[in-house]
């Protein structure tokens, strides 16, 4: 862990408690699918809750994110809530989006989040024109796009990012390298460095360890900064690991994956004990603090699932409403 | 009334609006001093600036992308695609982001975002640059599909889609851009979803979207000199339709045909025949037909290009045909 | 090899073809070149050869099987051992092959035999839809007919050919119903009446209108149709088969004066007026010319006013 400023203890102990309500979140919504409880396939976000928490923590309300096919993660950073995003997962009526979009497209519009995304690198065109509409209507907001490695193959990728390089747009593409596109490793899929397509195009890049809540949130803290003054956009290469299969149902994955790589990602590089270590080195929470502040989010987190799981469907009137926005 | 192309009159919708709403701003390749191969868009960045008319590298998924992400954050961007034929390259950011934001949301986000393309044949400019591909984007739920027919209808559609809050996309006639048309110089709308009889008639109905329009009003001149007295119908919108105008139209003369420049297997006027045989079946004397273009890719050579596209004397022919009471295979 | 004997493509817009008959049997030898079967065309009978020398085996197809083109319908074998290995369904149906479009009545399929239906039969010879008595008419033409209570049948068989329309319609009423009438003095036919007891007045009418159909249209046995007030209607003469040439509606024992039915077949209503008989004849110019309706009712009126000349 960096030796980062000193911020307030509160947006330290703030930074540990979004992280652990991913974490927490990720473990129940694995559970619900593992008990058969909840409809279709999600992909867990479990491993990489510093690169979303130290992004977001970053940005403002205002400020936008696009998120990908593995979307929890960004979703609880940017402020959403656990009843509704249960109840989005099981496709209930007070979800985020009154169940119609499930997992992979789960958005939380109040709070800046344009929405999960099914289509691999889909969002990239979306958070791009975010930050077109920022600095045409001279809004000082900042949009990050966040992919994953597998992302860099898709043509969008590199369309959208030479517009923002040549336009200068407020925007941050945040590449969540995990080492893994779905069942095949980044080094088989990425040609060359992934840093250096944003070089091509002139546009700074940064590598960062996505496990460390701190050095994330620091860079982010200044390229944000710069972004508002119109410097952007941004590249950066955050370096981090899922501990689940690609999504809940790759359970047996040793064909890609060895145990051994996992076990050591989560026994010495996990961001969580990381920081819980670095929390109680500078003083800043006990371990006892610590560990009530997750049995507390535990408890809530158990609370919102009960919830969801009694909560009613839609109607199914609603099936064939919002297809069009009617004029009023 | 002042008499403007269709060019014109697209130009003095985009330029209404952006004067009317600053959210509103114009992207593609081409668009700003350029004004666009076809001219259309000439002046407005003189009007507007760069910020606003915005040319764009040869990048159609990048900036319809673009467009959907500056729509769903509060701007209204008209995205120019140079060719309808491009179409396939947006589909993702049209079909899978514009069209299923508001719904897969649950009704937060909007995607205000106008696609403006163009469609059809006979300029020679081969397979890739001539193809009408309406029936693609009408197939998409989530997506508004204008045609408009002349001038008049080029602007009064464009300004309704504009303002429109959902994703609309407007297909011009490439090969009518200097056609003129009376156009009023108030301000007009035309609302979607709503058909224009052009011509009243007792024996047969015919409905022609975008240029069409002219072939049925001319299978009409024609055909009226034989005896035959023709309805015409130009639907202006095909998403959402007028099916009940088209209807009523069906009931009074039991017979239609239906003319469109997109391909003529699983397009739109197959979906237009169904419906009509689906709600004025007890009414229909013949069966409805189906006029599109030939099932084949458009041609170079004018010799075969030609033969591939509906004209007054097919339709006209066809409609002789089933006043007759003959069961027929259009083209 | 085997190889297979296929329904060939013979007319350019045929997809299917009926065999006319097999002229070799399962299990005997052909040769190439020589013809197994023969086939109906859009214009003739033609004769199928076979492809290559062998025993043929494993027909699948019987006589009168109406086959889509490119289906295997036999095999061609090299020995004559083989033959058992291909199953073969009898060569001639059961039953009538397939009913021709004229007939009304609906013929059902033949049963097939046992070892016909092991061998898949996708070839079942399919009913006309006209020989199961529906009626071709667009949707429109149906309903004004359903509204009016035209009879398509009585139309079709009045000689309006199928597909029906809506004009077809408005053309068999052309102009609307012509009508002609006849008033005839009846005492002699109500003395006729009541000299021979059980005489029933409408029988004579009917016979009246038979005659005299015979006299003024054609001089061939024809059928009245009579029109009962309680909606039954009984042939004359009680044998007659055919379609009827001509309605009878006898209104004398009502307050009723004429009636002239909708629907393409010419009546005849009788009705009293006073002493006298109120005859009239309503008809489609399209189907009973004017001359001869007039010809008609006017033999129909002289018998009805003596009746005794008729009997001789």
């Amino acid at each position: 862990m960096t030796a980062a400023p000193k911020q307030n203890a509160e947006d330290y102990l703030r930074m540990y408690r979004q992280m652990v309500k991913i974490r927490t979140f990720e473990d129940n919504a694995n559970q619900l699918y593992l008990d058969a409880k909840m409809p279709g396939l999600t992909h867990m976000y479990s491993g990489e809750e510093a690169v979303a928490v130290g992004i977001c923590e970053a940005l403002e309300v205002t400020d936008k994110i696009t998120s990908t096919h593995r979307g929890h993660g960004h979703c609880v950073a940017k402020g959403a809530a656990f009843k509704e995003m249960f109840c989005e997962l099981l496709g209930k009526e007070e979800g985020y989006c009154r169940g119609k979009g499930g997992s992979m497209h789960i958005a939380d519009q109040l709070n800046g989040n344009l929405g999960a995304n099914a289509i691999v690198g889909g969002s990239m065109g979306i958070a791009t024109g975010s930050a077109l509409r920022a600095k045409m209507l001279g809004q000082s907001d900042v949009t990050v796009c966040f992919f994953g490695d597998g992302a860099t193959a898709q043509g969008l990728m590199y369309e959208v990012m030479n517009m923002a390089a040549l336009w200068k747009l407020p925007v941050i593409y945040a590449c969540e390298n995990n080492g893994y596109s779905e069942y095949t490793r980044t080094d088989e899929i990425a040609a060359g460095e992934i840093t250096a397509r944003a070089d091509a195009f002139g546009i700074e890049a940064f590598k960062v360890d996505g496990q460390d809540v701190l050095a994330v949130n620091a860079l982010t803290r200044d390229l944000v900064a710069r972004c508002r003054k119109g410097d952007g956009p941004f590249f950066v290469e955050l370096e981090t690991y899922r501990y689940h299969g690609h999504h809940v149902g790759d359970i047996s994955r040793t064909y890609y994956r060895s145990k051994e790589e996992e076990a050591d990602w989560k026994a010495n590089r996990d961001p969580i004990t990381l920081f819980a270590d670095w929390l109680v080195n500078e003083g800043v929470a006990t371990k006892a603090e610590l560990e009530a502040l997750s049995k507390a989010i535990r408890a809530e987190a158990a609370e919102a699932v009960a919830y969801a799981l009694e909560a009613p469907y839609p109607d199914g009137s609603e099936v064939s409403m919002h297809v069009y926005l009617e004029a009023s | 009334m002042r008499s403007i192309t269709l060019s014109q009159a697209v130009n003095e919708a985009i330029a209404e609006e952006m004067r009317r709403d600053e959210t509103v701003f114009l992207i593609g390749e081409d668009v700003a001093e350029a004004g666009t191969p076809f001219k259309v868009t000439s002046g407005l960045v003189e009007e507007f600036g760069t910020g606003r008319v915005i040319d764009t590298p040869i990048a159609e998924p990048g900036f319809s992308g673009l467009a959907v992400g500056a729509a769903m954050t509060g701007a209204r961007p008209i995205v120019d695609l140079m060719f309808g034929d491009f179409l396939f390259l947006v589909m993702d950011q049209l079909c899978n982001q514009a069209a299923k934001a508001h719904y897969m949301s649950g009704g937060k986000l909007n995607v205000p975002m106008v696609l403006r393309t163009n469609l059809g044949a006979t300029r020679r400019s081969a397979a890739q640059h001539s193809q009408s591909l309406h029936a693609l984007v009408a197939h998409i739920p989530g997506l508004k599909v204008a045609m408009p027919s002349s001038a008049y209808e080029a602007k009064g559609l464009m300004k309704t889609a504009i303002r429109d809050n959902n994703p609309v996309v407007i297909f011009e006639d490439k090969l009518m851009y200097q056609d003129k048309a009376p156009v009023p110089e108030e301000e007009f709308l035309i609302p979607f979803g709503e058909a224009n009889i052009l011509r009243e008639g007792r024996d047969v109905t015919l409905i022609g979207t975008s240029s069409m329009r002219q072939v049925c009003e001319a299978a009409a001149e024609m055909l009226a000199g034989d005896g035959i007295s023709a309805e015409v119908i130009d639907p202006r919108t095909i998403v959402p339709l007028d099916a009940a105008t088209l209807l009523e139209s069906v009931k009074k003369t039991s017979r239609a045909i239906v003319v469109d420049e997109g391909h003529q297997n699983f397009g739109t006027t197959a979906e237009i025949a169904a419906r009509i045989s689906e709600k004025a079946f007890y009414h229909l004397d013949a069966p409805v037909i189906r006029m599109g273009a030939m099932d084949v890719p458009v041609p170079f050579s004018p010799a075969l290009e030609d033969l591939t596209v509906p004209t007054p004397e097919k339709v006209a022919e066809s409609a002789r045909r089933i006043v007759a009471g003959e069961l027929i295979h259009a083209l | 090899m085997p190889s297979e004997v296929k329904m060939p493509q013979l007319g350019m817009n045929q997809d299917s073809a009926v065999i006319v008959s097999w002229l070799k049997a399962a299990g005997e030898k052909v040769a190439a070149g020589e013809a197994i079967f023969e086939v109906e065309t859009d214009k003739a009978t033609v004769e199928v050869e076979a492809a290559a020398d062998g025993f043929l085996a494993g027909i699948r197809a019987p006589e009168g099987a109406d086959v889509p083109v490119g289906d295997v319908i036999a095999m061609i074998v090299d020995r004559e051992a083989e033959v058992g290995e291909h199953e073969s369904a009898a060569t001639a149906p059961d039953g009538p092959a397939e009913a021709p479009p004229t007939q009304p009545a609906p013929v059902p399929s033949p049963a097939p035999e046992p070892n016909e239906a092991e061998v898949a039969a996708p070839f079942t010879t399919v009913p006309s839809a006209i020989a199961a008595g529906r009626i071709l008419a667009s949707p429109l033409a149906k309903r004004v007919a359903s509204e009016q209570g035209i009879d398509l049948a009585a139309l079709r068989a009045s000689g309006v050919s199928e597909p029906i329309h809506a004009g077809d319609l408005a053309r068999a009423h052309a102009g609307g119903l012509s009508i002609l009438s006849a008033r005839v003095e009846g005492g002699a036919l109500a003395a006729l009446l009541e000299r021979s007891e059980g005489a029933s007045r409408t029988a004579l009418f009917a016979a009246f209108a038979a005659s005299a159909w015979r006299a003024a249209v054609e001089d061939a046995a024809v059928s009245i149709a009579i029109r009962g007030l309680d909606g039954s209607i009984t042939p004359y003469p009680a044998d007659a088969g055919a379609d009827a040439a001509l309605s009878l509606i006898d209104l004398c024992d009502t307050r009723l004066d004429s009636f002239a039915p909708a629907g393409g077949t010419p009546a005849l209503a009788a009705a009293r007026e006073g002493d006298a008989f109120l005859l009239t004849l309503s008809f489609n110019e399209d189907r009973l010319p004017f001359p001869t309706a007039a010809a008609l009712l006017d033999a129909i009126a002289a018998r009805v006013e003596n009746p005794i000349r008729q009997l001789l």
